[in-house]
């Protein structure tokens, strides 16, 4: 690996956890009423379950007015959620492979591509915190990972 | 922590700490990294039998002295544990091959920690210095018997992975030594004499890649004058493919089996297209004329080479819908894209895109919102077309592309 790379692939590393947190923060916020219990809910999330869930919510097919349709449940969602959803599978890959694969070389050009692709996706939340259906998307990144009862 | 650092380069500092505590005697049951979720830190943790309770201040005092001269984390990363801690039990167990890395990772969290990922070092970091005679001998004949035509200067290639898992089911000593572990130990062999060697393997890759390019960018250039280099055009506005990568990596003694005189051709036009594309790359600039001689040598090349370049069916289908996505949604600044076929960290198949784009016309925030919206036509194309993988864009300037070069 070159070394001028390094900062390239820390700036893609940070892009991801700051979705990853954001994500986070605001699910604990609205599934646990507790403070104090939060961090501790916060902790089990899981990175593979995230992804899966926002995998399924990137696979969405496009309808009109800027809405998407859930495959499986047929839940509509907004473009910003979709978004997010796509950006957050992007981004985990992304710094999957900065962090681990050095046998590819890394472009400062795709660093920024990453960061601006955090950005973005945080200017969607802002669009869409307040809908109903991201409700059902923060509990789903959570409750996904949870055993269901035989 | 620097903010300027990676995984790797802390791995390999944290064997060097390790190297030198184990030198100087303090006894490591185990080690590893640990990265936290919470906040995105990775912290090394070692296990020794000199960090119990008593003994932490002094050995703390010690692990701080061996780091003189490190640079990619300090002592206020480094955690000591000592043999009965719960944590340390749990990567003891790793260190040993007693449990799996999701098996350590689950028993961390359950005890209480926020951990999301580890890299838990091999037993001993210079373990090939303790492989026995018989062991060095078969080392030497799997490598024989694999005869890697070059194992580069990275330990993670295909041969040397071939290597360590010949040699890990061949062996009955016990060590869980890695692929890099065998790397030094072939190194200290003396099976370095092919190190660094060109491989057709890399050859192929490079024009490969020059392939699809050339390929691409005459099929955007279509109907699109602007697309083409002007007289006295910018370098980064014309033919990424022209540069000596396209080429590097060649060797004539690779295709003997095209017969001596197409073999003469190759070469001739090898030489040729790496001349033309030096000047240019030294230049920094094109023109027509110059574009057109290295277009007809790169075809010469192309048929010649055909043979070697294979092109599925699934690939065919990919190429043709990331053409048709292009000339519909790629805006101007996007110069030539590329791809390949691989499977992702999840284990997925994937399409990996690649953009090259004028970082001139570039413009700074929109790459996020062009991205999210490439993918998604790529994917929705990928759907209607059968093909089940999922897209993943990456981007670089033409200036990067030449810069590897």
């Amino acid at each position: 690996m070159k070394t001028v790379e390094a900062p390239s692939r820390r700036a893609i590393s940070t892009a991801y956890y700051a979705l990853f947190h954001l994500l986070i923060h605001e699910a604990t916020i609205r599934l646990v009423q507790v403070d104090d219990i939060r961090p501790r809910v916060a902790r089990t999330f899981d990175h593979n379950i995230m992804r899966k869930v926002c995998q399924e919510y990137a696979t969405a097919t496009e309808e009109e007015g800027e809405q998407f349709r859930l495959k499986i449940t047929g839940i509509l969602i907004p473009k910003g959620l979709f978004n997010i959803a796509s950006t957050f599978v992007a981004l985990q890959e992304a710094r999957i492979q900065a962090d681990y694969n050095l046998l590819d070389s890394l472009s400062n050009a795709d660093a920024l591509l990453n960061v601006e692709r955090a950005e973005a996706a945080f200017e969607d939340w802002q669009r869409v915190e307040t809908q109903a259906v991201t409700n059902g998307f923060l509990s789903e990144l959570w409750c996904r990972g949870i055993p269901k009862r035989g | 922590m620097s903010t300027a650092t990676t995984v790797w380069e802390q791995i390999d500092e944290g064997r060097r700490l390790l190297d030198r505590l184990e030198q100087s005697g303090f006894g490591i049951s185990s080690a590893a990294w640990l990265h936290f979720s919470d906040d995105g830190l990775w912290l090394l943790y070692i296990v020794s039998t000199d960090a119990d309770a008593d003994r932490s201040a002094a050995a703390k005092q010690k692990v701080a002295r061996e780091m003189s001269g490190l640079t990619t984390f300090s002592i206020s990363e480094v955690k000591l544990l000592g043999v009965k801690d719960p944590i340390g039990k749990s990567l003891s167990n790793g260190f040993q091959g007693r449990s799996l890395r999701s098996q350590v990772l689950d028993s961390i969290k359950l005890a209480g920690l926020a951990v999301d990922d580890c890299y838990i070092y091999p037993p001993s970091s210079r373990s090939h210095t303790f492989l026995s005679d018989e062991q060095k001998q078969l080392l030497i004949s799997i490598y024989n018997e694999i005869r890697p035509l070059g194992v580069d200067d990275l330990p993670y290639t295909d041969e040397m992975e071939s290597i360590h898992r010949e040699f890990t089911e061949r062996s009955d000593s016990g060590l869980a030594l890695t692929t890099r572990d065998l790397f030094k130990a072939l190194k200290n062999l003396g099976r370095q004499g092919t190190l660094g060697r060109r491989t057709l393997k890399e050859f192929l890759s490079n024009f490969r890649v020059a392939r699809n390019l050339f390929v691409h960018d005459r099929a955007m250039a279509e109907g699109d004058s602007s697309h083409k280099s002007m007289p006295g055009g910018n370098y980064t506005q014309s033919a990424i493919w022209l540069t000596p990568k396209s080429v590097q990596g060649f060797n004539r003694e690779f295709f003997g089996d095209l017969g001596f005189d197409r073999q003469m051709e190759l070469e001739t036009n090898v030489m040729k297209f790496r001349t033309l594309a030096e000047s240019v790359h030294a230049n920094a600039m094109t023109n027509n004329e110059l574009l057109h001689q290295a277009e007809e040598v790169f075809v010469k090349i192309l048929e010649i080479l055909e043979p070697y370049i294979l092109i599925t069916d699934e690939e065919r289908k990919v190429e043709k819908v990331l053409g048709e996505v292009s000339k519909k949604f790629f805006l101007d600044w996007v110069l030539n894209w590329d791809y390949e076929l691989g499977t992702d960290s999840d284990g997925g198949p994937a399409l990996w895109v690649n953009l090259y784009i004028d970082q001139s016309n570039a413009v700074s925030g929109q790459l996020g919102r062009s991205a999210a919206e490439w993918n998604s036509k790529v994917r929705k194309a990928l759907v209607d077309a059968g093909v089940d993988r999922w897209p993943y864009l990456r981007i670089r300037t033409s200036a990067e592309h030449r810069a590897w070069s």
